[in-house]
Formats: structure tokens, sequence, C-alpha cells
């Protein structure tokens, strides 16, 4: 019975999977099947996820939590509105309340990350006192002036230049590190298909 | 059923990568001699938990906010190897981890791996209360950001292992731990996040390091032996690079 319930979804991993690789490869209106149904259990997984965040903030909340009383009052006031639309008595509700208040709050925090990222760049300065620091620091220099209008031939010279280092050289880095991710991707989707890896078995 | 060119090269390629993943699993175990090179991440993830436990301290363990049902789900499928070995360790010294996800599918399948950790140990499935987190859909990174900065914040824990689909958002989260004094552990494949991550920590697992968790956390042959058809993959690769470059060198 054991061997039975490790077999079923060892085979189901195998079916499924050749049915995908052969429906993206030759049969594209199996591919578009097998994505509805992924898409489907992705949003099933998403409401286990909210119902989860909804558990540990009421939880939270009979403590005197006051975020997690906002969360919460936020999230019966989306659903409420997201009902209203669907019934008509509202009209584009969910849109507007995303576009007044989700965007804007992740614009600002988007605005943040130009601050956490420049206190990363120092982090490297101050951590790699070494040929790699000084390194990273020219590449700062070298990049920020070209951001600027610099004058003259010496201008143009310059911005060629960085231009060169940026084509090559950071490009090169770049590609070689997404190559690397794309075979090793590679790796990992093959082993899942030959049943090599099974997530779905602990 | 439509037959391309592409689609032709891509089924060969995968057959040949799975004819070469066999070949190279029998030679590794008739041969079981293969000396993997350092990876100091993953060296120090050993350091990391047996100091967190030894100070009686939690782990706390993110896979990242990529889906398994997107283009992101390699990634994830590496994140989840390296919290299924974290929460095995953890729960052998009788601390559960702090396992926290940013996408449903993710969230789903941490919670059976933290459950089955449990199992393994204690004989029930019963999962611990408020072990496993979900911190907010894949589709909003400023809200994965925010919301595991809170949780790291919230609680004292001994380090912090971010594994998996993270993007710009890291900067605030590594401010956090930073801020906290924590012991950190990063593993991505997304570029911004990579360069944010060496700003924190030596211990950072680039690209495709990540996906060899399996094979440097587990030690199986069919593991070990994909490590291997990744380097046959890389060389193709080079080689095909630099032979259409000196092709069209010529032959412009």
């Amino acid at each position: 019975m054991d061997q039975i319930k490790k077999s079923i979804p060892l085979l189901l991993a195998y079916v499924f999977g050749a049915a995908a690789l052969i429906g993206l490869l030759f049969i594209p209106a199996l591919a578009k099947i097998l994505t509805s149904w992924v898409g489907f259990l992705a949003g099933i997984a998403l409401l286990i996820g909210i119902l989860n965040l909804t558990a540990v903030h009421s939880r939270r909340l009979a403590k005197g939590n006051v975020y997690s009383l906002v969360l919460l009052i936020s999230l019966i006031a989306m659903i409420t509105l997201g009902i209203a639309d669907y019934f008509g008595w509202t009209e584009d509700g969910v849109a507007t309340a995303f576009h007044y208040v989700q965007v804007p709050l992740e614009a600002a925090f988007a605005s943040m990350m130009a601050f956490f990222l420049l206190f990363a760049g120092v982090r490297v300065i101050q951590k790699r006192r070494n040929w790699w620091g000084l390194l990273f620091i020219g590449f700062v220099i070298v990049f920020l002036l070209a951001r600027t209008p610099l004058p003259g031939t010496a201008g143009e010279i310059y911005h060629d230049v960085s231009g060169v280092l940026s084509a090559i050289f950071v490009n090169a880095g770049m590609r070689g590190i997404l190559i690397g991710v794309a075979l090793g991707a590679i790796a990992v989707s093959i082993r899942v298909l030959m049943g090599l890896e099974r997530p779905y078995e602990k | 059923m439509t037959f391309t060119l592409q689609g032709i090269i891509t089924f060969a390629i995968i057959l040949i990568s799975a004819a070469g993943l066999m070949f190279f699993t029998r030679r590794f175990k008739a041969k079981p001699e293969i000396t993997l090179r350092e990876i100091k991440a993953y060296a120090s993830l050993n350091q990391l938990v047996a100091k967190t436990l030894a100070a009686g301290k939690k782990l706390h363990v993110s896979a990242g906010r990529g889906s398994l049902a997107q283009q992101t789900n390699p990634t994830s499928l590496a994140a989840l190897t390296i919290l299924e070995r974290l929460s095995k360790d953890a729960v052998d010294g009788s601390e559960f981890p702090l396992a926290t996800a940013g996408d449903g599918t993710l969230f789903v399948a941490s919670q059976d791996i933290v459950r089955h950790a449990a199992g393994d140990t204690s004989g029930s499935e019963q999962l611990p209360e408020g072990r496993v987190l979900f911190v907010s859909p894949e589709s909003s990174p400023m809200a994965y950001g925010s919301g595991l900065s809170h949780v790291i914040n919230s609680s004292e824990f001994g380090a912090n292992v971010i594994v998996g689909h993270v993007e710009s958002e890291l900067a605030l989260i590594v401010e956090t731990v930073e801020r906290k004094g924590v012991d950190q552990l990063i593993g991505t494949q997304d570029l911004t996040a990579i360069s944010v991550a060496l700003s924190a920590t030596d211990d950072v697992l680039i690209g495709e390091e990540l996906f060899a968790a399996a094979a440097y956390l587990g030690k199986e042959a069919e593991q070990i032996a994909s490590l291997q058809l990744q380097d046959v993959l890389r060389i193709a690769a080079a080689v095909g690079i630099l032979a259409a470059a000196i092709i069209s060198l010529f032959a412009s």
C-alpha cells in the first residue's frame, strides 16, 4: 500500500511532465490547457496563504497589535469591494483602490530602494578594503560620471570608454551568470522530468 | 501537432541531456570518487545552523517569492531543497525554524516540508503553530520586502537564510538584518539581488550555485551527475558562442 502511495505522485509527475513538454514544443492547445490548470492550482494555493495570513494576524490582533487590525480591515475592505464590483454595486472599486492606495505605497517603497542600494554600496566600501573594493569604487565613479554631460572631445572619449566597459566587462559578467542560471535550471528540470528529484515526495 | 525546427532542436537537447545525466549517474555509481569544488556558502550553512542551535536561538529561512507555477520554478525548488535540509537539522536540535514564503505555492510546499521534518523526528506530523508564514503574494515585491523585514525585526533570530527568487527588495531585508546584527546567508539568481547580497555577506550562493544545493547537501549520485552534466553543457555553450563569434567575424 505504501509502495502504491509513493508511486502515484511519481506517475503523475512523469505523465504531466511529458505532457507539458510535448505540449510546449508541439501541441500548443495542450500546453494552454495544462497552463490553465496550473493557474487554477496556484490560485487555490494563494487562497490557502491568505487564510494563513488571516489566522496569524487574528492571533496577533488578540494580543493588541494595531498593524494586524489595519491589515485585517484592509483585507475585508478589498474583499467587499471585489464582491461589490462583481454584482455591479460599484464600478472598478478594486482597480480604484489599487490605483490610489497600492500603487503610491509601492512607489514610495521603490523610491526608498535607491537609498538602500546606496547603503549597500557604502557597506561594500567599508567591508572590502582590498583591491576588489577599490575596483568597485572605480567603476562607480566611472559610471556615475558617464551619466553627466561632460563637455568637449574629452567628454565624447570618456563616454566611448565607459560604453566599452559597460558593453564588454559588465555585459560579459551578466551573461556568464545568466547562462549558468539557465544551465542550472535545465539540469533541475530534467531531474524533475526523469523523477530523479521528487519535491512532492518527502 | 506542429513541428517547428526550434521545437525539434529543443526536444533533441532535452533527450541528449537526459541521456547524459543517466550516463554520468551510472559512471558516478561505479566510481564514486568525484570531489566537488568547495562552495564557501554551503560550508557556512552548516556552521550557521550549529551556531544558532548552540546559542538556543531560532533560525529563519525564507524560500523567496518565486512561484512554483512560473518560470522561477527551478530557483524555488532549489530553495525548498535548502529549507528541507535546514528543517531536518534544526528539528534534530529540537528547535523548529521559522519558514516564510512570498507565494502561495511556496507556502504550501514549505508547510509540507516542515511538517514532514517534524514527523521524521517526533513521529507526529502536526505542524507546530506559527512556524510557516505566508508573507505576501508573488506579484508584490515591496510587500514581501517590508513583510519579511517586519518578521525579522519582531523576533530574535540567530541566523537568517534567504534563498530563492528575490529581486531589489532584498536591499530592504538586508538592511534590517544588518541592523539586528544577525548572521545571514543569501542565495538567488537575480543580478541586482546578487550585488546587494555581496555587499552584506560573503556567504552568497550566486546563480547556478543555488541549483547545486541538492548535490552539496544530499550528495546523491543523481544530483552530483547533474553537476557534471552542467559542466559539459557549459563547455558546449562556450564553444558554441566562440564558434559563432569567429564565424560572424569572418563572414563580415
